[in-house]
């Protein structure tokens, strides 16, 4: 049974080529998202801080976090004293 | 290559938004056995995606969604999804050949639980599709949550085939050695229901839409809004920010021989006006204010929302803007003239929306050429008796429902959808062909 649950992905690769670009996009997706995991930490962030110590465009960032927010990696902990901007903590 | 799989209906359904699944319902309920097609991975259309419906303030997924559970389990409806119209020809009074292909989707969708653990899984991520962009989905996917069928698909253009979906199905459902499945339908009749497009607002460079993070289109802002949202707040595209003045730039794309559309879209003055309010709702504290050449409020209730949205506090200002200009911090200058003075002002907003117009859907055009496909003057499907029949087309059989022949919102959507059922349903009836 296992055997068969594996085959097609296999079986796929020998007659679709994998295009590069969705390759590099992959690394570039994990590279950025290890690097905000390690930015943040166990503080709480908000995206223009974050842009800034990323050294990346806030619009850049906001999609790295909110994908990340969707598929559970991040958190929402509230919002800041000018009511500007959320913060967001990486789930532990 | 796999040999094309023949199948007979009462009626094929072209378009699965609310006016196909009214009509493939309605049809459905009086006995005939209905195709519905839909291009798209989920039915629904752009309702489903939409936040609430004016001007009740309805839930729109609440309205959509028992439709679309009704039409899914209905034993007379067969949906395909994710298919294609390749041609519909005609072959006499009472029959149609349609040639479709259904592209593999990679699931087996019989066995689909739409458990996720797939998507869970696939390391791959992409800008999303159904949230305009605005945050990433996976190449192993549900569309949204209330998607209907609410099975997985596989991106196969973004997908790098490592087989972590496959490991994690618990029904062992992916296919990677699916194949396209050509299909010849026979049909007593076809009910259109390819509904509109949205106008591009990159067309108009003076708005900044192409350049400028803030200036988004009413649909984003209608997906900010939504249950399902990408931010699960709203906050601006460029940087996160709480948005404070918000404005509304009406007859984006409608209304303006410049672009070619000279026609009022109908629905844009109400769904700004609903998207106004619940951004009151939302965001207590933000001034919102639509700039507009004249508000149409013609329709039930319509006046009343109109004057409700003014109670609430938001700023109706008779002006076209000229243009929008984006500063260092995000933040946009709109130029507008004044109607009611005649003078260019200026004012300064962090977010603008752009109540884009109603444009005709062209793909029935493609596939009904050989029988001329008529249009009237604004590239919408042509009635042929617009006061008495309007759903018919000027194809015998073929029947309009919903948008395809203009703007509409959405009750006149569904009782379109209603008409065109109804005459497919006597159409039906007079046949004498068997199939």
């Amino acid at each position: 049974m296992e055997e068969n649950k594996e085959q097609t992905f296999r079986q796929k690769r020998e007659t679709h080529t994998v295009p590069q670009h969705v390759k590099d996009k992959l690394k570039e997706y994990n590279s950025i998202k290890k690097r905000i995991t390690e930015i943040m930490g166990d503080e709480e962030w908000n995206i223009p801080n974050l842009a800034a110590k990323l050294e990346m465009s806030t619009t850049e960032t906001l999609y790295y976090v909110m994908s990340m927010l969707k598929f559970g990696q991040v958190v929402t902990t509230g919002v800041d004293d000018m009511d500007e901007y959320y913060f967001y903590k990486i789930k532990k | 290559m796999p040999s094309i799989q023949k199948l007979n209906f009462d009626a094929v359904v072209v378009g699965g938004g609310i006016a196909g699944v009214e009509s493939a319902l309605n049809i459905a309920n009086s006995g005939y056995k209905v195709l519905l097609v839909e291009k798209d991975l989920t039915i629904g259309g752009k309702m489903i995606l939409l936040s609430k419906v004016f001007p009740t303030l309805d839930c729109a997924a609440c309205i959509t969604t028992p439709k679309i559970s009704e039409v899914a389990r209905h034993p007379n409806v067969t949906i395909f999804t994710q298919t294609e119209v390749k041609a519909i020809h005609k072959q006499d009074n009472h029959y149609f050949k349609a040639e479709i292909v259904k592209h593999a989707r990679f699931i087996d969708e019989s066995n689909c639980t739409g458990c996720q653990l797939c998507e869970e899984a696939c390391p791959v991520v992409v800008p999303d599709q159904y949230q305009y962009g605005m945050v990433g989905r996976k190449a192993a996917y549900i569309p949204f949550n209330i998607a209907s069928p609410r099975i997985a698909a596989i991106d196969i253009e973004n997908c790098i085939l490592c087989g972590a979906c496959e490991k994690a199905c618990p029904t062992q459902c992916i296919d990677f050695m699916q194949h396209d499945e050509e299909y010849q339908i026979i049909t007593r009749s076809v009910v259109v229901a390819t509904g509109f497009n949205l106008f591009d607002p990159v067309k108009i460079p003076r708005f900044s839409s192409e350049t400028a993070q803030n200036v988004i289109t009413s649909m984003q802002m209608e997906r900010l809004l939504a249950p399902t949202r990408p931010y699960n707040h709203v906050i601006r595209p460029s940087d996160g920010r709480i948005p404070d003045k918000i404005a509304y730039v009406l007859c984006t794309g409608s209304r303006d021989l410049s672009v070619g559309n000279p026609i009022c879209s109908q629905i844009c003055c109400m769904y700004s006006i609903k998207q106004a309010q619940l951004l009151m709702g939302s965001l207590p504290m933000a001034d919102v204010t639509i700039y507009y050449i004249n508000i149409r409020s013609f329709g039930k209730g319509f006046e009343e929302f109109y004057e409700q949205a003014k109670g609430m506090g938001v700023n109706f200002v008779k002006g076209k803007v000229g243009k929008i200009t984006e500063k260092s911090n995000g933040n946009l200058t709109l130029r507008y003239e004044d109607i009611k003075t005649g003078k260019l002002k200026e004012a300064d907003h962090d977010l603008v929306i752009l109540s884009v117009g109603v444009l005709s859907n062209d793909d029935p055009q493609q596939f009904f050429a050989e029988n001329e496909w008529k249009k009237d003057k604004f590239n919408f499907a042509l009635q042929k008796d617009l006061f008495f029949k309007p759903s018919l087309s000027n194809i015998e059989g073929v029947f309009l429902a919903g948008t395809t022949s203009g703007p509409m919102d959405i009750p006149d959507t569904i009782l379109s959808a209603g008409a065109a059922s109804m005459e497919t349903i006597r159409y039906i009836k007079q046949s004498t062909v068997e199939i």
